[in-house]
């Protein structure tokens, strides 16, 4: 689909200061080299997805102010709280107006282009005129906590969060999103004890990375295409392809089935890890993208994707925000 | 590539000694048959044969032969 009337304007990360490395496991560089994540930032217990939210949104605030804000979106697996809304709470964090539209939603590593299309067809439908999306997570293991069994995540995730400005604006180029749930993968990422209906104990993620590599394989390059050939793009038109950095192998095996010149393929990886939701918003950060034409897809658990191809020219992509 | 040849890949994939295996060597004897390696041979069939294996199947093998059969139809 094809949405008129949205602008992106700024895009800012953070990230929590500790660093781990992969000498937790013993073949900890075996597993640097499949993965291509060498350290990762973890918010251990006492930050939360919304405080890293709010760390990437303050910058944001002096350019794009407060008052002007009235649609915030909050999109994380781990709120503050099962009830109320965490975006409430940051609503009042941010000390924004109360005429603003305020909502949590739910998605993983599908999360930062599926919350651009959200905030997009508000705003374009003249619900709001400025939003602030806000995706973040916490995916790491606690450093006491980690035991053999994690061997299939634990190496893989980081912890981040990102703020984005998007605006109402009649002249902006159009965006082309194609979005895509198969629903029947829901067991292969899944927190079995972390809701009201129990699968299993564990409140960690568990992962079966095959049947995950082969949703990639199946599904997103086609995705790739399809969102190029909706926008009227080939992929020598794109200035840069950035992929939820998943890890180096899905990467690596995307990027051939799509067809992406190495030049213009995002890997954010090496020292940040699998961040989840925000981890295309913070790869455009630490990797410090250039404005221009991006194709933006994010998949995962769900199993969730969302593509967008946008002429992205203008927008600020802030210096990466490191937390105390 | 024939049956040999693509076990002498699955060989390279392990990063295992030449010779070292064979059609008859038994998966869960082998130290480096192991989830990363798994979505390893995933990845190189897919992009290597253009056979899309079926994780289900994958983990029903039992032998370095059963991975081969997984590719057969592309095998000379």
């Amino acid at each position: 689909m094809i949405i008129r009337g949205a602008r992106i304007r700024a895009i800012s990360a953070a990230v929590p200061p500790e660093k781990r490395g992969q000498d937790y496991w013993p073949d900890g560089p075996k597993i640097a080299k499949f993965t291509g994540i060498r350290e990762r930032r973890v918010a251990g217990k006492d930050v939360l997805p919304s405080d890293m939210n709010v760390a990437a949104a303050i910058p944001l605030l002096e350019k794009y102010p407060r008052e002007s804000i009235d649609c915030l979106i909050h999109i994380t697996q781990a709120p503050d709280y099962t009830a109320p809304a965490t975006s409430c709470i940051v609503h009042e964090t941010l000390q924004l107006p109360q005429q603003c539209s305020v909502f949590d939603a739910v998605q993983g590593c599908s999360a930062y282009v599926y919350g651009l299309w959200m905030a997009s067809c508000i705003l374009a439908a003249g619900g709001a005129k400025r939003a602030l999306l806000l995706v973040g997570d916490i995916n790491a293991v606690p450093a006491d906590n980690i035991e053999p069994s994690d061997k299939a995540t634990e190496p893989l995730f980081g912890d981040a969060g990102t703020a984005t400005i998007i605006d109402a604006d009649p002249s902006a180029p159009p965006m082309t999103y194609i979005n895509g749930t198969d629903g029947t993968g829901w067991r292969f990422l899944v927190v079995p004890g972390s809701g009201r209906r129990q699968f299993g104990e564990s409140t960690k993620l568990q992962m079966d990375g095959a049947e995950v590599f082969a949703f990639t394989l199946r599904e997103i390059p086609p995705l790739a295409h399809a969102v190029l050939a909706e926008a009227g793009w080939s992929i020598d038109d794109c200035d840069a392809v950035v992929l939820h950095q998943a890890n180096k192998v899905i990467l690596d095996a995307a990027r051939t089935k799509i067809g992406v010149p190495a030049e213009k393929f995002v890997y954010g990886l090496e020292h940040f890890g699998n961040t989840g939701g925000p981890s295309v918003g913070l790869a455009l950060v630490t990797e410090k993208v250039k404005p221009g034409k991006w194709l933006l897809l994010g998949f995962g658990i769900g199993m969730s994707w969302s593509g967008l191809a946008v002429d992205a020219s203008g927008v600020d992509v802030y210096p990466l925000v490191e937390m105390p | 590539m024939n049956r040999l040849e693509f076990v002498k890949r699955i060989e390279t994939l392990l990063e295992r000694d030449a010779g070292s295996i064979d059609e008859q060597s038994v998966l869960v004897e082998l130290p480096e048959w192991d989830s990363m390696a798994a979505i390893g041979f995933i990845a190189m069939t897919d992009a290597e044969l253009g056979v899309a294996v079926r994780p289900q199947k994958l983990f029903e093998c039992r032998t370095v032969g059963d991975l081969v059969n997984l590719a057969a139809e592309k095998l000379s």
